[in-house]
């Protein structure tokens, strides 16, 4: 093996002049003692060649196929494989999105426990509006309220903003049939087409109810409306 | 001896020694002064490895916190033990395999002085707030360009001494120390532009910069020593020279792209992770080249490896990079990192690439090196085998229980189930183990910084007679 | 403040790019300055660079813990 390769440099084309009396020739007798390579040019087992076959190969067909869009856009791919699992429907909760929605706009001023504050913020547990006549809640959600709220224990001057435009039909259906599940409140839920419903039927007005206006607008929709959910079942 | 190529070389003038001699200064101060770094950075460790398990421990003063702590460990270890030892052993390599004296060494040791001076500013910002808060460059930016200058500086000798070499061939060390004294001042110039703003992008940035750090500045300067002592102490030829070629160029090829496989899941574009990972799976070809290279040239001679400090950390040094190569690429899969990612497998795996292979060539390369510069002998072979077991024992007593048990917390923080406390509580005889472990490496490195003071400053007994040369003081 | 944030925040993301090929061009031009200057011709010399006479291949050194031990039988 290192002879031949000796011999063939002699016979390169480079014209170089090559030396055969190389470090080896002198050494060689301390060399030859060890059984192992001695020329510095071996050519590495076969399983060496069959890894980095096999290596390139996987580089090449992984880049392939998962090489996604090549853009600067941000996209996360490929981390869940495509098919059974991913396809599985989520039924929508009301409730559970009601309260999602309770919590991160109503319980600042109604409290986590729905019970206001006293003078101000009226509270939502039992409350007549919020059980019996849910349609008074929805308006109020949906254009705000303001001025006294006279109460049989209490009274209420505070603001109610509107939410009508950062909640859809569907949040505020959710967030209605929430409190009225909740706060030991025991009525039915209320459908978002109920909602839709109302929006239409109050599209006209602007700014915020008082507690005189709000009773005049649910009875000019109330003929309009489909039948009232059903009360409370105590 | 008219033959080949040792006919270039005028070894009057060029003999081994007479370069060890114009070394001796630069390669020294830099090799002195990571050891110091080494020890600071030790006991930093030890405070981070403590806290992981006992939180209250000495968190009373802000500056002693993790957040402080541990990021100044990696950055004293990274910037000062391995990057001052590594650019020393770096140099004094290139003198011996290009046959030239080391050229502007009063620079060398000036610019060593600021790095001592940036390194001891940055250290003081970090304790005390100023960080970038990025993983591997933490020291503010201003430090940084400093640390990065003072490379370059070092790098441009070696540069000079690549044109003015009195030998035709490059040795395999000498490329990889030319293209990692190329790339690091590349890295850290990047890295320091103020275009990173985006957190996606700064993230990419990120492991960009540090897994190229070690890929293309460490990676390199480690293999150089070990493709030059190897041969040197068995005393035989590398198994193949073009394999080694191969493995250089397959790094050159295939490593700079590796970095983003640290972001996998994140929201970079998935086109730069897959190639990500294909390119750190590609990096098995010059793994596999360079394992097979070096295990060929020592197999049979595993006496010169006993009977050889260097050989020890050296081979055990090789081994490491074979073993902790093939794990980051098996780790890069998405299916793998699945589990492991955000676990203290990740934090065990880059000490076996740090320590068990870096730092563990340095320390083989410096018991070659610091007789030859010193004309000084080793003072106890018992306290260099104790370094070594220790270093050794240590490593994997710190790896091993921690790469299992991040493997554990992997699996139970993909389980819902399972609170987040309890995956807390899992970890915690493994972060134990790793402090034990701590203690052990520690004590190999006071051995080291001893026997480092004893050689340079030469005190105690003299040898009877230098064993380094003992072949021509017989003859004499 | 501005100036930074008016940047694409993709920006970086090809600076990365650009400096890796840069990277591996850099890799490609040492490789083609290796061919042409001739470093390939003979490939048997590159393993002998880190011998010569003083310490020639065949001879182990830095066999610190063998002369321990030759010394202790001595």
């Amino acid at each position: 093996m290192a002879e031949n390769s000796e011999n063939k440099k002699n016979e390169n084309a480079f014209g170089d002049e090559e030396k055969n009396d190389s470090i080896f020739d002198i050494h060689s007798a301390s060399l030859r003692e060890q059984p192992l390579p001695e020329e510095g040019n071996e050519r590495g087992p076969w399983w060496m060649y069959v890894i980095i076959v096999l290596t390139l190969a996987f580089g090449f067909f992984y880049m392939g196929r998962y090489l996604g869009e090549v853009s600067d856009r941000a996209h996360v791919l490929f981390t869940a494989p495509p098919g059974a699992e991913a396809v599985e429907e989520v039924e929508f909760d009301l409730i559970a999105e009601g309260q999602r929605i309770y919590t991160r706009v109503c319980q600042a001023c109604h409290q986590a426990n729905g019970e206001g504050i006293s003078g101000v913020f009226p509270t939502l547990a039992g409350a007549e509006w919020v059980v019996d006549k849910p349609d008074y809640t929805v308006l109020s959600i949906l254009n705000g309220l303001r001025g006294e709220l006279v109460r049989e224990r209490a009274t209420y001057d505070g603001v109610m903003p509107q939410f009508g435009s950062q909640l859809d039909d569907q949040d505020i259906a959710a967030v209605v049939s929430y409190i009225r599940t909740s706060f030991g409140n025991d009525a039915g839920e209320i459908q978002p087409e109920r909602v839709t419903q109302i929006r239409e039927l109050t599209a006209d007005k602007s700014g915020a109810y008082t507690a005189e206006t709000i009773e005049e607008w649910i009875a000019r929709i109330e003929p309009d409306l489909e039948e009232s959910p059903e009360p409370a079942e105590d | 001896m008219s033959s080949g190529h040792l006919s270039e070389i005028d070894s009057s003038v060029q003999s081994i020694r007479f370069l060890d001699g114009k070394a001796r200064y630069p390669v020294l101060f830099l090799i002195a002064s990571g050891v110091l770094w080494l020890l600071f950075g030790s006991l930093l460790a030890l405070l981070a490895s403590v806290k992981m398990h006992a939180p209250e421990f000495l968190g009373q003063w802000s500056f002693l916190t993790f957040g402080r702590v541990r990021p100044l460990h990696l950055n004293t270890m990274v910037y000062g033990w391995a990057s001052m030892t590594g650019a020393g052993v770096a140099l004094w390599l290139l003198s011996r395999t290009l046959r030239v004296a080391i050229p502007m060494r009063p620079y060398i040791i000036g610019v060593t002085v600021i790095w001592n001076i940036a390194l001891f500013v940055g250290s003081i910002q970090i304790l005390s707030g100023f960080t970038r808060g990025i993983e591997w460059l933490e020291f503010p930016v201003s430090t940084m360009i400093v640390i990065v200058w003072c490379i370059l500086v070092i790098g441009i000798a070696a540069m000079l001494m690549l044109f003015y070499r009195n030998v035709k061939t490059l040795y395999v060390s000498v490329w990889y120390i030319i293209a990692a004294f190329l790339w690091l001042p590349l890295l850290g110039g990047v890295s320091s532009l103020p275009i990173f703003n985006s957190p996606t992008v700064q993230a990419g940035m990120n492991w960009w910069f540090a897994h190229n750090a070690l890929g293309l500045w460490f990676t390199p300067i480690g293999l150089a020593a070990a493709y030059y002592f190897i041969p040197k102490v068995v005393g035989r030829p590398i198994y193949s020279y073009g394999l080694s070629l191969l493995g250089f160029w397959g790094l050159a090829l295939f490593y700079n792209w590796n970095g983003f496989h640290h972001l996998i899941g994140s929201p970079l574009p998935t086109w730069f992770v897959t190639i990500s990972i294909a390119a750190s799976v590609m990096m098995i070809i010059p793994v596999v080249v360079v394992a097979v290279n070096h295990h060929m040239t020592v197999v049979g001679s595993f006496s010169a490896v006993k009977h050889s400090p260097t050989l020890r950390f050296v081979v055990f040094g090789a081994m490491s990079y074979t073993f902790v190569s093939l794990q980051g690429s098996l780790q890069a899969l998405r299916s793998t990192n699945e589990v492991i990612h955000f676990t203290h497998f990740v934090v065990a795996h880059a000490h076996i690439g740090m320590y068990a292979f870096v730092t563990m060539m340095l320390f083989g390369s410096c018991y070659y090196i610091l007789p030859r510069l010193t004309n000084w002998e080793w003072q106890s072979h018992k306290l260099i085998k104790a370094h070594f077991w220790l270093s050794a024992i240590g490593i994997i007593l710190y790896t091993v229980p921690l790469q299992i048990g991040g493997v554990l917390q992997g699996l139970a923080m993909n389980n819902p189930d399972i609170p987040f406390m309890d995956t807390m509580n899992l970890t915690i005889p493994y972060l134990i183990a790793r402090s034990v472990a701590g203690v052990l490496l520690t004590a190999g490195h006071l051995i080291f910084a001893y026997l480092v003071v004893r050689i340079v400053s030469k005190v105690g007994l003299r040898p009877e007679a230098p064993t380094i040369w003992k072949k021509t003081l017989k003859e004499t | 403040m501005i100036l930074e944030t008016s940047i694409n925040i993709t920006f970086g993301i090809w600076v990365l790019l650009l400096f890796s090929l840069l990277i591996l061009l850099s890799g490609i031009a040492l490789f083609i300055w290796a061919y042409f200057s001739g470093q390939f011709d003979d490939i048997n010399k590159g393993a002998q660079l880190p011998f010569d006479e003083e310490e020639p291949p065949g001879e182990p050194t830095d066999q610190i813990f063998k002369k321990d031990e030759s010394n202790n039988e001595a």
